[in-house]
């Protein structure tokens, strides 16, 4: 499944969904906020999604990884709102009979969804500005 | 005891012969509902109440395919504006009431029709809506004419009056409050046609377009369907920094290719780079 969440992914409750008595391997991924990016300072982040787009497209690429990996299971949950630095963005967690479809599923199902489901990324600097992330020439003057 | 004098048949009449200066095109042409060109449409409401529909114009219309098919009684009268389609019918069919729409009522509706038909007042000179959105003001252009008003009008005539707003002010006409002032509204320029009848989507705004348009939404005429041209005119308008090629269209809350078609209330969401994860 896939979700989105404006509230602290709970990463344990998440994993032990993913549990089958089948399963050799778990891989899950976490991404958390650095203190940095492109050589500037970050102090905090905002996500926005399109939630239906978003639920539409997320759970279209975990149909996607069970169709083009063998495991058994998967699923994403993505943060919306304001993050602080270390806090956890994203979390996809695969289980799977053998480590190398898990491995390649994840890490499959992260980057397709980095590609792909509408998420945005609102960076505030240290210098005081502010950017969408991946958006050219999408500076704001100020803080917002 | 006297019968009663028979009833003058009520024939519809639609005035088209209107120059339509103000709209800048042929109002009559105009579609409103079912992409139907609104003298067309008017005249058929009309046929659901009154026996015969005639088609009012100028000479020069004639040979219009938009009133193909359409009976027409062409102005007779040297007097400007609507007045002189509706003397020109009474003239051809002098037995006859008239129920007459100007067809730039985009609202005009079955039961407007129905409601004034019902309320008609046979020895009245005419039976006419007042019209909320004019003070209350008689509103000549969605009215019935009894047979006698011909020679009331021609005296008023006379006297120099050529509105008919004044004519039926001064004479003793029924008056009726319509049911919902919204179908007495008429379109006159382009932009009462855009406002009110075109139809729209509903384009969503997220990330930095809802930062730049400072919005959520906002609708947006079809008036044509080309999502590069809607775009267009949107990054034009809200400044948007962003070319085509780096933005991805949704419609109904699934991505969507550039040359996809709109239809009226779909809602359309431009996709600036997105940057999960």
């Amino acid at each position: 499944v896939f979700h989105l969440t404006s509230e602290p992914i709970a990463a344990a409750a998440l994993r032990a969904a993913l549990e089958n008595s089948a399963a050799g391997a778990c891989v899950t991924f976490e991404g958390v906020v650095r203190n940095h990016n492109d050589g500037r300072a970050v102090l905090r982040l905002e996500y926005e999604a399109y939630p239906a787009l978003a639920h539409k497209e997320g759970e279209a690429i975990l149909a996607e990884a069970r169709a083009r990996f063998r495991i058994l299971e998967a699923a994403c949950v993505h943060r919306t709102g304001a993050l602080e630095i270390g806090g956890m963005a994203v979390w996809v967690g695969v289980s799977a009979a053998h480590r190398g479809e898990a491995f390649d599923a994840c890490r499959f199902i992260i980057d397709t969804v980095k590609h792909r489901v509408p998420i945005w990324k609102r960076e505030f600097y240290a210098d005081g500005t502010v950017e969408w992330v991946n958006c050219a020439g999408c500076a704001e003057s100020g803080k917002s | 005891m006297r019968e009663p004098p028979p009833l003058p048949p009520l024939y519809g009449l639609v005035l088209a012969g209107g120059r339509s200066r103000r709209m800048g095109r042929d109002k009559a042409a105009l579609a409103y509902q079912g992409g139907v060109p609104h003298v067309r449409r008017t005249a058929a409401l009309l046929s659901e109440t009154c026996g015969r529909v005639f088609v009012s114009c100028r000479a020069d219309q004639a040979a219009d395919p938009l009133l193909d098919g359409l009976e027409q009684i062409p102005d007779a009268f040297a007097v400007g504006g609507p007045l002189n389609g509706i003397l020109s019918a009474q003239a051809a069919h002098p037995g006859a009431a008239f129920l007459v729409a100007a067809c730039d009522l985009p609202f005009l509706s079955s039961e407007a029709l129905r409601a004034l038909a019902a309320a008609r007042d046979p020895a009245a000179p005419a039976t006419a809506y007042e019209n909320p959105a004019r003070d209350g003001a008689i509103e000549p252009l969605c009215a019935i004419y009894e047979p006698g008003l011909a020679d009331a009008a021609r005296t008023l005539m006379a006297a120099g009056l050529t509105c008919p707003t004044k004519i039926l002010n001064g004479l003793d006409t029924r008056r009726l409050a319509p049911a919902d002032a919204l179908f007495l509204a008429n379109a006159n320029t382009p932009e009462d046609y855009e406002k009110a009848f075109v139809p729209t989507v509903t384009v969503e705004y997220f990330a930095i377009f809802r930062a730049l348009a400072k919005r959520p939404a906002e609708e947006w005429p079809l008036r044509e369907s080309s999502l590069p041209r809607i775009y267009d005119a949107l990054r034009a308008r809200h400044g948007f920094p962003l070319g085509r090629d780096s933005v991805h269209v949704a419609i109904n809350d699934a991505y969507a290719s550039w040359d996809a078609v709109l239809a009226p209330g779909d809602r359309l969401a431009f996709i600036p780079p997105v940057s999960g994860g």
